[in-house]
């Protein structure tokens, strides 16, 4: 990146002679030597050369102007400038504090919302990339898949894309030369799937018109996975690679910010056809690029067009079934760019706030300096050059916040994707650059216009000649009024903040108040897929499973073990289809459809799952035995809201996935039995409400991803070694992969909503503290200013006590007028939360009432101290000043 | 500063203005062109822009330098430095006053002295 006019604009920092002998000449060395990636440090070095060389040119001119009375006078306003910061330490100390707070605030939140947000995806045109879903109202079902002749239906008949393709994002085992397996997500696409999002493999090629169906399978790798797995060495182009015991020809290496999805590991290539199924196999994702220049409202009603013909054509597999399509860079974003958004209007706020305290800080001690000014005044300075001095100072405390912003920016930032989410989208991008830096400048130089505008508009509204008499004691005038609203001002936007950190504390304590339907600690999970080549038949699947159980739970420590086809709150994929119960009909506008979950007989034991009416899974319900089911306590209330399901006959279940195994085994089982009913699980997030599932017997399917969970006495991850010897001793070539406590599992569904509730908190804590300093800063200042009137109260005999309350009822009355102001804004404004909380109303009176509570508080107790303070005033050393 | 005297005998020669003399002498140049030929020069050593340019500047103070139209001009109106007839004779000087240093240096190596005699 080269920015050649940022050192033009730079230049200007030199000394004017200077910069007409050499500064086009220095812009042009910078902008070449950058160019031919010389310049170790880039464009910010260069920058940071012209600044610098400027700075000490402008030193030694004004070191020269000292020792021969004349140089610049910015120069000698700056010098200035810091001879006040430096005499008043504990003033600079909290303003630049202050100001370090809001600065660093900001551009740690800036820097992940540019990186999210902000910067266009790395594709070619990237922003024409949509991706498509199926959607069913009557099921619930939205962002669903596609089938395979759904899709190619879509991809032929529509009018507004320029190409559309498929992609199933499944994981596989790539066999080392020496034996070892490593789990890898594996993403099969269409031939033209590449082509279709823009993007240029870094070596060899992508897959091409060619690689379609019936052709070699081959394999393009992602390139965080080529430097990992073969230290990115380029000759693995053309090598062949072994995935799921097949060796495949490595034909490419696509770049990180191109891997789409973002955890693939590498892309193969679908070589079957798209008629290989029904309509109702829906396991396909899309993504589509659109013509140039369509809007996405003209491109997805004609999606539901297309979807409408394919409906009208199949109304047994269609029904109801249409599309939805968004853009893949709101979709890669996902909700985290509305949580994105608050924080960035909350760090917003605590700037505003910091404004206004630094603002007050100034008019204080404008105040106190208003002598000096009116002095300088009486020996001819002119009023813009007293406003240039206010300016100068202000920018200079700016200046100094800025830079110490950006290291609290620098751990913020650190520290944010720390807390961040687990999922927080596009992470690798996120960092401190240019831009960010450009962005704190641009904030740091607004706010130090902002706030050094109100000690300057008081200085040209002043009698200065009052002040020379008053020698710079007066009772609050003007500035004090200013003082006040800005107090006001600070107390409403904290009180905004502390509504909204209230009201997701509160949402947070009900998401951890979330019955989950299980009982997460001393549970470990791991996943486990069983290629063909380890488990060529249906009942080699059933048969591993049931013996990897039985072998686990004979090590010490552990309680019980099971493996089901789905976790809870993970990301497993999940099987959702009609069924149909015999002899029996139900309304039609009651949907028979539900999740399919093949549990082991233990597994629901394992999780503490309860089954609240009839029996669990047992060892009899194996292959061969009679069809079992179990449903869940949300499917026995829809569909028998009179009587109980149980005994209840569901019909022939036997549905095969391709690759991924049968439903359910195909040998006799004709129908299946409901045997028991299943307490509800949060299965899709701790806030998504439960839906109609059915559970069938892992010993009765052969599904062949899995995972495990094993309930152990003790820690569990103390058995992980055992876990990993068992399975070796096994079959050495299956991989145990994304071990984890449940526990884990448990927090990282609650991530995002622990990251928001912490940050707005935080923010919300900053908030409170700037207007409770603000508050005692202009109390005290009051106070130092009524000296002389207090003195002569008490010397007249005023009670001491009623002192206190007079200075108490000063300090209370812009407290209260700033939270009457502030409950106005946070009223219309917590709706904005709204999508962010649960089971809490936005206008909680609760929460406003306890964050009122709170506030005032904080704000006796900031008026306290100067109230105390006045009572303690000698009247004759008061009235000896005056 | 401005009553201060100037001209090509105040001074001796820094080593790097004695450079940069060297390379202007074959023609005037943009400070790129300098920077890179001293890079060349010093071995790969990298002088900091900044720095080049205040030298630049103290030249011209000194007279040495002047700046002379670029005739590949563009509407940047940029100039070149090139040298003064006082920087020429500064260089001539001080090329002759090296020479006779280096001949010196030169012989007092290549000589029997009492080093190499002991040995």
């Amino acid at each position: 990146m080269n920015k050649p006019w940022i050192y033009r604009m730079l230049s200007r920092l030199l000394p004017a002679r200077f910069r007409a002998r050499h500064g086009a000449d220095m812009a042009d060395f910078h902008a070449r030597e950058v160019a031919s990636g010389r310049a170790r440090s880039g464009w910010w070095g260069a920058s940071l050369d012209v600044a610098w060389t400027g700075m000490g040119l402008r030193l030694e001119a004004g070191a020269d102007g000292i020792l021969n009375g004349g140089g610049s006078m910015w120069w000698s306003d700056v010098k200035y400038g810091f001879r006040m910061l430096v005499k008043n330490p504990l003033f600079s100390g909290v303003a630049i504090l202050t100001l370090a707070l809001g600065i660093g605030a900001n551009a740690a939140i800036y820097t992940v919302v540019e990186a999210v947000l902000l910067e266009p995806l790395a594709f070619e045109d990237g922003d024409e990339l949509v991706l498509l879903w199926t959607r069913n109202d009557e099921l619930g079902q939205d962002k669903y898949m596609v089938s395979p002749m759904d899709f190619d239906d879509w991809r032929t008949t529509n009018n507004t894309f320029a190409s559309m393709a498929a992609f199933w994002p499944t994981t596989g085992t790539v066999t080392e030369d020496d034996g070892n397996p490593t789990r890898v997500n594996v993403v099969y696409t269409t031939e033209d799937f590449f082509d279709v999002m823009g993007a240029r493999p870094l070596h060899g090629r992508a897959f091409g018109p060619d690689d379609g169906p019936g052709s070699p399978q081959i394999v393009v790798l992602a390139e965080g996975f080529w430097e990992r797995r073969f230290g990115g060495d380029p000759s693995i182009v053309g090598q062949r690679i072994t995935l799921d015991g097949n060796p495949l020809d490595v034909v490419g290496v696509v770049s990180g910010p191109q891997t789409f999805p973002d955890n693939a590991d590498l892309w193969t290539n679908m070589t079957w056809t798209m008629q290989i199924q029904g309509r109702n196999s829906r396991w396909m994702s899309a993504v589509g690029r659109l013509s140039p220049g369509t809007p996405l409202e003209t491109a997805s009603a004609d999606m539901v067009t297309v979807a409408a013909r394919i409906e009208e054509a199949n109304p047994e597999s269609n029904r109801g079934w249409t599309t939805s399509i968004d853009y893949l860079q709101e979709e890669m974003v996902g909700d985290t760019k509305a949580a994105l958004v608050i924080l960035l209007g909350a760090t917003g706020l605590i700037l505003l706030i910091a404004c206004a305290t630094v603002a007050n800080l100034l008019l204080s001690r404008a105040e106190v300096r208003s002598t000096e000014m009116a002095v300088r005044v009486a020996f001819g300075a002119p009023r813009s050059r007293l406003v240039r001095q206010l300016l100068v100072e202000s920018s200079m405390l700016a200046a100094a916040g800025a830079l110490a912003g950006l290291i609290i920016a620098q751990l913020g930032v650190r520290g944010l994707l720390q807390l961040a989410p687990v999922t927080l989208p596009r992470e690798e991008t996120i960092a401190l650059d240019g831009t960010v830096l450009l962005v704190v400048v641009a904030v740091s130089l607004s706010t130090g216009l902002l706030f050094g505008l109100a000690p300057i508009w008081q200085l040209l509204r002043k009698d200065l000649h009052t002040a020379i008499r008053r020698g710079g004691r007066g009772s609050a005038g003007r500035g004090a009024g200013l003082q006040h609203t800005f107090v006001i001002a600070q107390f409403a936007l904290a009180l905004v903040l502390a509504v909204g950190a209230g009201l997701l504390v509160r949402s947070f304590q009900n998401i951890r108040s979330i019955d989950s339907g299980f009982v997460a600690s001393g549970v470990l999970t791991a996943e486990l897929d069983l290629s063909p080549a380890v488990a060529p038949e249906d009942t080699d699947v059933t048969d591993f499973y049931e013996q990897y159980a039985r072998r686990l739970s004979e090590l010490p420590g552990v309680e019980s073990v099971g493996d089901a086809t789905t976790l809870p709150l993970s990301e497993n994929l999940d099987y959702f289809q009609n069924f149909r119960i015999l002899d029996r009909e139900f309304p039609p506008e009651l949907e028979t459809r539900a999740y399919f979950r093949m549990v082991q007989p233990g597994f629901l034991d394992a999780m503490r799952t309860p089954v609240v009416a009839g029996r669990d899974f047992d060892e009899r319900d194996r292959n061969g035995a009679p069809g079992v089911a179990l449903v869940n306590e949300t499917f026995a209330r829809r569909f028998f809201p009179e009587g109980s399901p149980i005994g209840e006959r569901l019909g022939d279940l036997r549905g095969r996935y391709g690759p991924l195994g049968a439903l359910h085994l195909a040998g006799d089982i004709q129908e299946s039995e409901i045997v028991g009913i299943v307490k509800d699980v949060r299965y899709d997030g701790l806030r998504v409400d439960p839906v109609p599932s059915i559970y069938l017997s892992g010993l009765q399917s052969s599904l062949r991803r899995r995972t495990i969970v094993v309930r152990t006495v003790a820690d569990p991850s103390v058995l992980v070694p055992a876990m990993r010897r068992t399975l070796a001793e096994m079959n050495a070539g299956v991989a145990l992969t994304r071990v984890q406590t449940m526990n884990d599992v448990l927090a990282d569904a609650q991530s995002r909503d622990r990251f928001s509730t912490l940050l707005l908190g935080m923010f919300g804590l900053v908030a409170l503290l700037l207007a409770a300093v603000g508050v005692y800063g202009v109390l005290a200042y009051t106070v130092e200013q009524r000296t002389g009137e207090v003195g002569i109260r008490i010397a007249l005999g005023a009670d001491r006590s009623a002192v206190r309350g007079m200075i108490l009822k000063d300090g209370l009355r812009l407290v209260g007028v700033g939270l009457g102001a502030g409950l106005i804004v946070a009223f219309f404004l917590s709706s904005t939360l709204a999508t962010q909380l649960y089971g809490v109303d936005p206008r909680e009176p609760v929460v406003y009432l306890g964050v009122v509570i709170v506030l005032v508080v904080v704000g006796v107790a900031a008026s306290f101290i100067p109230a105390l303070r006045a009572t303690r005033i000698d009247p004759l050393t008061a009235m000896r000043a005056e | 500063m401005a009553d201060r005297p100037r001209g090509p005998r105040s001074a001796a020669l820094t080593r790097i203005e004695f450079l940069i003399l060297a390379v202007l002498v074959r023609g005037p140049s943009h400070g790129y062109g300098i920077a890179q030929a001293l890079t060349d020069r010093l071995a790969g050593e990298r002088v900091r822009p900044g720095s080049l340019y205040r030298v630049l500047d103290r030249m011209m103070d000194r007279g040495l330098l002047e700046a002379v139209d670029d005739p590949e001009a563009s509407a940047e109106r940029r100039s070149l430095y090139g040298v003064t007839d006082e920087g020429l004779v500064v260089a001539r000087r001080e090329a002759a006053l090296l020479r006779g240093f280096a001949d010196d240096i030169q012989s007092e190596l290549s000589s029997d002295g009492p080093r190499l005699k002991g040995a």
